[in-house]
């Protein structure tokens, strides 16, 4: 079985923005979305917390790939049909490049959301989309609710 | 990992007295969390850490403070396993999710560097609460000897 997922529109911001407002973690990642090119783009708001060395300055890789995470969550619940909820079974990050000091978007392909699991791919980048910091491929439980 | 550590190389052991320094006094997020060493020898670290609430998305801790915690604590195992400090980047790094930590749980993190390569480390990680509850196991792979600004997460 395989769930077919609705177009993004002003709906689908508003239930990926209405699951940030609930989320503690949502608000340390200074999660914000919008709605670029027809499709959900996520943006972690730089803070200081998600420095990994404080010597060169870049993110915390843990950080970069804990926000990929959050961000294909939040495009599988937000573009179901029905409700779902979601539990991560894996993340698989490859860091590209170097990062820096300073904001990380993210967008969001789902390959295929099955009965039981979604497969999404989350890619993020500083400024230039063509030079990608990170890139990561993501399994999560779906239940219904 | 029964038997005692094996002690890390001098250089290695200095360091690794500045890092823990700068993590609780200066880092704003490592200062948070004051990671409490457990074991630390060559190829393997174990820390404690109580997560704050800040990472709580619902009820539950988010998977992906585990991710963080392990990428960290995995970076140091490999760090451990050095003669000489040197940066690092992570190449790679996969976390799989068995359940999620509870607020107020100290969690307990291990790593093991299972040996460098053409400067490349091989590091398996593991979370538990202190309970023994599994929540997350990991597998990654650090350059070691960046040069580049891509250099250490931590």
């Amino acid at each position: 079985m395989r769930r077919d997922l609705l177009d993004v529109s002003e709906e689908t911001l508003a239930r990926a923005r209405a699951l940030v407002e609930g989320s503690n973690i949502g608000a340390w990642f200074g999660t914000r979305i919008s709605i670029e090119n027809g499709e959900q783009r996520y943006r972690l708001t730089f803070d200081e917390p998600h420095i990994g060395n404080p010597v060169i300055r870049a993110l915390h890789g843990g950080v970069i790939s804990a926000f990929l995470q959050y961000a294909a969550t939040l495009e599988v619940l937000s573009r179901t049909p029905e409700p779902l909820r979601a539990r991560s079974i894996s993340v698989h990050t490859s860091y590209l490049r170097g990062s820096r000091d300073v904001d990380l978007d993210v967008a969001v392909s789902v390959q295929r959301v099955g009965r039981r699991i979604a497969f999404v791919e989350a890619r993020g980048w500083q400024g230039d989309r063509e030079r990608e910091v990170a890139s990561a491929q993501i399994a999560l439980r779906v239940f219904e609710e | 990992m029964t038997d005692a550590p094996q002690p890390l190389a001098p250089g290695i052991a200095m360091a690794f007295q500045g890092i823990q320094a700068a993590f609780t006094k200066e880092h704003p997020l490592f200062s948070e969390l004051a990671p409490k060493p457990l074991r630390v020898g060559r190829g393997e670290i174990a820390v404690r850490v109580t997560p704050s609430e800040r990472f709580l998305d619902g009820d539950t801790i988010h998977p992906g403070l585990m991710t963080i915690l392990l990428d960290t604590i995995m970076g140091m195992a490999t760090w451990s396993d050095l003669e000489t400090f040197q940066p690092l980047a992570t190449i790679n790094l996969q976390t799989d999710t068995y359940t999620h930590a509870k607020p107020g749980e100290n969690i307990v993190c291990e790593a093991i560097c299972e040996g460098i390569m053409d400067d490349v480390s091989i590091v398996r990680g593991k979370a538990t609460s202190e309970d023994g509850t599994l929540l997350a196991t990991a597998a990654g792979t650090f350059m070691v000897g960046t040069r580049s600004a891509q250099v250490s997460r931590i």
